[in-house]
C-alpha cells in the first residue's frame, strides 16, 4: 500500500476539524458563552431602583444564607435520593423480566412502559393532577369505593415529594427500562446457556449473570438521572395551584429561580441559583462517573 | 408486571375516558369508564376552535421546532462525530472531552442567562430563540462518534483516499451511508426531547403564536386554574381532551420507529 | 391726551386684549381637541394591526364592537393566561424589549409595578378631554397623576358576601351582620352537618387583602420615587388574621386551595355556603355550580363594628405598553372597551359579571335593573353598588404588588394552614417584604 506523504497527512487530519467545526462553533456560543455569562452576572447587582453594580460574591453569600434557598435543596437532594432508586428498581425488574423470555406478550409490556415517556411533562402534570385531586380526583375516587378516607396527596412537603416522584417515575421509567434492555440484548447468551445446562432457573440467570453485567448500563442510568432530578422544575411549577403552601415558590432550585428572576425581578440572584445548580450538579455526576469507572471497570464517559 | 403495567397504562386510560365527558361528568363519574352522554365530538370541535383555533397553531410549531431542530441537530452530530472518531488532528481528544463534560450541565442552568443574551440581540420571542438551542446535543455527539467507531471501516476510507476522492466526497458517497441507523437515532431522541421541552420556550416566547403545545396547553391548564374573573370552569373539558389528544402525535412515531431506539441506545450502553 | 381720555384708551386696550387672549386661549385649547382627534382619527383610518391581552371573558364581545366601528383596525385579542402568568411575560417583554402586545389587561394592585418598569404608556394626549371625570376619583386616582394617564380602568371589585340563603333559612339563620356572628355561625354549620362549611379558608392572597382593606389596613405609601413606606403588620391585619387562624384551628373551616377544580366542584356539592368575595365573584359561582342555581344571593360582608365599610379585591384596567407603535390607536382601543356605554354595560352582564367602574353606567337603570336567575331574580347590583360606596377610600398599592402576595402565601397562610402563631407570621411578612424592598434600592420607611 502506498503510504500518504506527511503533508497529506497533516491536511487530512486538520479536515477532521472542519466536521467539526459546525457544531462546535454553536456548542460554544449556545453553551459555553451563556455559563460564562451565567457566572459573571451572578457577580452584579441591579434594583429597580439605582443601576447595576458589581459585587463580588456577595450573592452566593446571600443564597447559601437564604433559608428558602437552602430548602430547595435539601428537598430536591430527598427527591433524588427517594425517586431515583425507586425508577431505577423498577427499570431492571422491567428489563430483566422482558428479556427473561418467561414473559408472555414481552413487547406488549415494553411498549407500555415506555409509551409515558413520549408524553410531555405538561400534560403527564394534567392528568395526574386530576388524578390526585383531593376530593374529586380519581384516586381518591377509588379509596371512597373501598370505604377508605381521602388522601391529601399534597399534604405536606415530603407528601408532595412522593406524589411527584410517583409521576416522573411514571414518565422515565421506560426510558431507563430500553437502555438496560438494549444493554441485556448486547451481553453474549452463552453464558446464559451453560447456567442453564447446569440448572440454573430464569430468576438465578438474571440475577446472577445478567445483572453484575449491567453496571456500567445502570450508571449511565443513574449519571442521567443525577442530571435530571436535581432539574425538578415542570412538576411543581404547573401543579403549584393544586397546593400553594407546599407546591410554593421555593420547591425547589428550578422553581425558585424562575420565581426569583420573572416575579421578583431579581436576575442576578436567579444567575446565581442557576449557576451553583449548574456546579452541585456536575460535581455529583462527575462523582458517579469516577465511581462507576472503578466499580465497571469499562465506563462510557 | 401486569401489576406494574397497570400503573403505567391507566393514567392513559383515563384520560381518553375523560376527553369524551363534560366538566361536570369528570367529577362525578368512575374515572375509567364513560358518562352516559358522550361528548368527545364537541369536545375536539371546541379544542380545534377555542381561542380562534390556535391549538393547530400549537400543533404546528411544536413539528416546526422538532423536526428542523432535530434535522439541524442530527447533522451537526453526525459531521462532529465522524471528525472526532476518523481524524486525530490537535486538540481533539481534549475538545471531545469538553464536549463531553457538557452531558453533565443542566439545560435549566442556561436557559436564564441565554435569555438575557437573546433579548440583548433581539432574538427573543422569535422561532430561532428555540431553534437554536436545540441545535446543541452533546450526547448526539458521543453516540455518533462512538457509532462511526464502530460502523465504517478504515480501510474503506484508505482506499478512497488512494482514488483521490477528497474527504468531504468520501464521507458524501461512502460513510453516510453506513451512518444513517446512527443518524435516524439521534433525529429520534432530539424530536422526543425537543417536541417535550417546556422551560426554553416557555420564557423565551410570550407570542401565543409561535409557541410550542407545551406552553400552550399550561397556559389553557393555567385558566382553569388561575384567578380573579375570567376563569371559565367549562374550559376543563377542552384543557383534558387537548391532553389526550396532543399524545398523539408522538405516540404513533413512538409505535413505529421503536426498533431504531433500541439499536439506537444499544450504543451508548454497550462498549466494543 | 386728557387722563380720562387715556384712561379709556388704556381700557380699550386693555380690554381687547383681554378679549382676544380669551379668544386666542379657547382656540389654543379648542386646537389642541382638534389635534388630539386628528391624530386619533388619523390613526383609527389608517390599516393597522393591535394585539391585546386579555383574560376577560366576553372580552371578544367588545373588541367586535371596535372593530365593527373601525373596520381599518383588526384586533388580536390574545388570552396569555390570567393574572401572574400575564404579568411574567409582560415583565419577560421588558426585560427583552420585545414580545409585547399593544394593549394589555392589568389589575390596579399591579399599575405601580408597570410604572417602575417605564411599562406603561401615557395615554392623555389621545383620550377624551373629560376623560378622568366619567369614574369616580378612587379609581381616577389610581390611573393617573400629574403628568398623565396611564391606564383605562375596566372594572372593579367590591366585597361583599356571597351565601347559601336556603341553607342559612333551614338552619335557622340570616346573613352574619358582624364576623363575630359569622365565626358562630360557622361553629353551627359544622356541627350541623359534617359535609358543610361556612366557607372555605380564604387561600387566595387577594382575597386576604380586600378583608385587611376592609378592616382598615393601609399598608404601602410612596414617600417619593424612590422612598417607601411599608406597615404590613398593623394592628387592624393582625386581627383578621387571627380571626381566619382561629377558625381554622377550631376545624370549622376547610383549607382548599383556590381555583383548582376540587374547589369548582365544591361550590356546586354545597360544601361551602358563603364566599366574601369581590362582585366579578357572581360570574365566578354561576359558573362553577350550575346545580345550585337560584338558591344563592348576595349580602354586605360582615363587619368588625357597626360601621358598614368594605374592601376591594381586583378590579382590572386596560393599559398601552409604552413599546407599543401604535400609540394613537392603541389608546382608542383601550378607551373605547371600557367606555363606549354598549361596550361598558356589556361587560355587566354574563358571563363577565365586571363591576363597572364608569359613573354612567353605575347610574343607569338597566344596569341597576340586573336580576339574575341565578341569584334567585336578586337585584344584584343594586346590593354591590351600595356596598362599593362603603369601599374603603385611600389605598395605595406597592410597586411589587405580587411579591408582597408570594411572600403573604409563604409566611402568614403557610402559619394560618400549620395552626401557628398569626401574629408573628405578620410580622415575618413585614420584615420580608422590608428586606425585599430595600435589597430592590428603595429607601423604607415603618411608620
Amino acid at each position: 500500500m502506498v503510504s500518504m506523504s506527511a503533508s497529506s497527512l497533516k491536511s487530512t487530519k486538520r479536515t477532521g476539524l472542519f466536521f467539526v467545526l459546525p457544531f462546535f462553533l454553536i456548542f460554544v456560543l449556545l453553551l459555553i458563552v451563556p455559563l460564562v455569562y451565567s457566572g459573571f452576572i451572578s457577580l452584579y447587582k441591579k434594583g429597580l431602583i439605582g443601576g447595576n453594580r458589581y459585587v463580588g460574591f456577595e450573592n452566593y453569600i446571600t443564597m447559601i444564607h437564604d433559608p428558602q434557598w437552602v430548602s430547595s435543596v435539601g428537598r430536591v437532594f430527598l427527591y433524588f435520593f427517594l425517586q431515583v432508586p425507586i425508577m431505577l428498581i423498577i427499570a431492571v425488574f422491567a428489563a430483566l423480566a422482558i428479556d427473561s423470555g418467561k414473559l408472555r406478550f414481552p413487547k406488549f409490556f415494553r411498549i407500555a412502559i415506555f409509551i409515558p415517556y413520549a408524553v410531555p411533562a405538561i400534560i403527564g402534570c394534567i392528568i395526574w393532577g386530576y388524578i390526585y385531586g383531593k376530593n374529586y380526583g380519581f384516586l381518591n375516587q377509588l379509596l371512597g369505593y373501598l370505604h377508605i378516607h381521602h388522601v391529601d396527596w399534597w399534604g405536606n412537603s415530603t407528601q408532595a415529594l412522593g406524589s411527584i416522584s410517583a409521576i416522573v417515575t411514571w414518565e422515565f421509567a421506560g426510558y431507563n427500562m430500553i437502555i438496560l434492555y438494549a444493554a441485556l440484548k448486547g451481553l453474549s447468551t452463552e453464558l446464559y446457556e451453560a447456567a442453564a445446562v447446569d440448572g440454573a432457573g430464569a430468576i438465578k440467570i438474571a440475577l446472577r449473570i445478567k445483572l453484575p453485567q449491567l453496571y456500567p448500563a445502570i450508571f449511565l442510568t443513574l449519571i442521567f438521572s443525577i442530571i435530571g432530578s436535581f432539574q425538578l422544575f415542570t412538576e411543581p411549577q404547573t401543579l403549584n395551584l393544586q397546593a400553594p403552601t407546599v407546591l410554593n415558590n421555593y420547591f425547589s432550585p428550578n422553581v425558585y429561580a424562575y420565581s426569583v428572576a420573572f416575579q421578583g425581578q431579581q436576575l442576578n440572584y436567579a444567575a446565581t441559583i442557576s449557576f451553583s445548580l449548574g456546579l452541585i450538579i456536575a460535581f455529583f455526576a462527575i462523582i458517579a462517573t469516577l465511581v462507576s469507572r472503578r466499580r465497571g471497570g469499562d465506563s462510557l464517559l | 408486571m401486569i401489576v406494574l403495567s397497570t400503573y403505567f397504562i391507566v393514567p392513559l386510560f383515563w384520560v381518553i375516558a375523560a376527553s369524551t365527558k363534560t366538566t361536570n361528568d369528570i367529577f362525578s363519574t368512575f374515572g375509567l369508564w364513560f358518562a352516559k352522554s358522550w361528548h368527545l365530538w364537541s369536545n375536539l370541535k371546541a379544542v380545534f376552535t377555542s381561542d380562534n383555533g390556535i391549538y393547530k397553531l400549537w400543533l404546528m410549531n411544536s413539528l416546526i421546532y422538532s423536526i428542523s431542530g432535530a434535522v439541524g441537530a442530527a447533522l451537526l452530530c453526525t459531521l462532529a462525530g465522524y471528525g472526532f472518531a476518523k481524524y486525530q488532528f490537535a486538540g481533539s481528544k481534549a475538545i471531545f472531552r469538553t464536549v463531553l463534560g457538557a452531558v453533565m450541565i443542566p439545560s435549566a442552568a442556561l436557559s436564564i442567562p441565554t435569555f438575557i443574551i437573546f433579548s440583548k440581540l433581539g432574538l427573543v420571542n422569535t422561532r430561532w430563540a428555540v431553534i437554536l438551542p436545540s441545535l446543541v446535543s452533546p450526547l448526539g455527539v458521543y453516540l455518533m462518534k462512538v457509532y462511526s467507531d464502530t460502523s465504517i471501516p478504515n480501510n474503506m476510507i484508505e482506499a478512497a483516499r488512494i482514488d483521490g476522492a477528497t474527504e468531504f466526497k468520501i464521507f458524501r458517497t461512502i460513510s453516510l451511508r453506513m451512518l444513517m441507523p446512527g443518524f435516524i437515532t439521534v433525529l429520534l431522541l432530539s424530536i422526543v426531547g425537543i417536541w417535550n421541552n417546556f422551560f426554553l420556550p416557555l420564557i423565551m416566547l410570550s407570542s401565543t403564536n409561535l409557541q410550542p403545545l407545551t406552553v400552550g396547553l399550561s397556559i389553557w391548564y393555567g385558566r382553569i386554574a388561575g384567578g380573579g374573573s375570567g376563569r371559565d370552569a367549562n374550559f376543563q373539558a377542552v384543557v383534558i381532551t387537548s391532553a389526550a389528544v396532543s399524545l398523539i402525535p408522538l405516540i404513533i412515531a413512538f409505535l413505529f420507529l421503536q426498533r431504531y431506539w433500541e439499536n439506537g441506545l444499544s450504543l451508548g450502553a454497550v462498549k466494543e | 391726551m386728557s387722563s380720562m381720555k387715556k384712561r379709556g384708551v388704556v381700557l380699550a386696550v386693555v380690554s381687547t386684549l383681554a378679549a382676544s387672549t380669551a379668544i386666542l386661549g379657547l382656540s389654543t385649547q379648542q386646537a389642541q381637541a382638534a389635534a388630539q382627534n386628528a391624530a386619533v382619527t388619523k390613526a383609527l383610518n389608517t390599516p393597522t394591526t393591535l394585539t391585546f391581552w386579555s383574560w376577560l371573558p366576553g372580552q371578544q364581545n367588545e373588541v367586535n364592537l371596535f372593530q365593527a366601528t373601525y373596520p381599518k383596525i383588526k384586533v388580536k385579542l390574545v388570552n396569555v393566561g390570567s393574572g401572574g402568568t400575564e404579568y411574567n411575560k409582560i415583565k419577560a417583554g421588558l426585560a427583552a424589549k420585545s414580545g409585547l402586545p399593544d394593549v394589555a389587561q392589568v389589575e390596579f394592585q399591579y399599575l405601580p409595578t408597570f410604572k417602575v418598569l417605564n411599562g406603561l404608556a401615557n395615554i392623555k394626549p389621545y383620550v377624551a378631554s373629560d376623560f378622568l371625570t366619567k369614574f369616580p376619583q378612587w379609581i381616577s386616582d389610581q390611573v393617573s397623576d400629574a403628568k398623565g394617564i396611564y391606564a383605562v380602568p375596566q372594572d372593579s371589585g367590591p366585597m361583599g358576601l356571597l351565601y347559601r340563603s336556603d341553607v342559612f333559612t333551614k338552619l335557622g339563620l340570616a346573613a352574619p351582620k358582624t364576623w363575630a356572628e359569622f365565626a358562630t355561625d360557622a361553629a353551627k354549620i359544622h356541627s350541623a352537618d359534617a359535609s358543610q362549611y361556612i366557607s372555605n379558608m380564604v387561600m387566595d392572597s387577594g382575597n386576604m387583602n380586600g378583608l385587611y382593606w376592609q378592616a382598615g389596613a393601609r399598608p404601602f405609601h410612596m414617600n417619593s420615587a424612590t422612598s417607601i413606606n411599608i406597615k404590613l403588620n398593623d394592628s387592624a391585619t393582625k386581627q383578621v388574621t387571627k380571626f381566619w387562624g382561629d377558625l381554622v384551628a377550631a376545624g370549622n373551616l376547610p383549607v382548599d386551595p383556590y381555583w383548582t377544580s376540587d374547589w369548582n366542584a365544591a361550590f356546586n356539592k354545597g360544601k361551602y355556603l358563603s364566599w366574601p368575595s369581590a362582585s366579578w365573584g357572581l360570574g365566578t359561582v354561576t359558573s362553577a355550580a350550575a346545580d345550585t342555581s337560584g338558591n344563592w344571593r348576595a349580602a354586605p360582608l360582615p363587619t368588625w363594628s357597626s360601621t358598614p365599610v368594605s374592601g376591594s379585591w381586583g378590579g382590572s384596567t386596560v393599559a398601552v405598553m409604552s413599546t407599543t407603535k401604535n400609540l394613537a390607536a392603541a389608546a382608542a382601543l383601550a378607551e373605547f372597551v371600557n367606555t363606549n356605554p354598549t361596550a361598558a354595560f356589556a361587560l355587566t352582564q354574563a358571563p363577565t359579571f365586571d363591576f363597572p367602574v364608569m359613573k354612567s353606567v353605575l347610574g343607569s337603570d338597566g344596569f341597576l335593573a340586573t336580576a339574575p336567575a341565578f341569584y334567585g331574580g336578586q337585584k344584584v347590583y343594586q346590593a354591590y353598588s351600595a356596598y362599593n360606596n362603603t369601599v374603603g377610600k385611600n389605598y395605595e398599592w406597592s410597586p411589587f404588588q405580587d411579591q408582597v402576595y408570594t411572600l403573604w402565601t409563604n409566611d402568614v397562610l403557610d402559619a394560618i394552614l400549620k395552626k401557628g402563631d398569626t401574629a408573628a407570621a405578620v410580622d415575618k411578612w413585614q420584615a420580608d417584604t422590608v428586606k425585599y424592598a430595600k435589597d430592590q434600592g428603595y429607601t423604607v420607611t415603618t411608620k
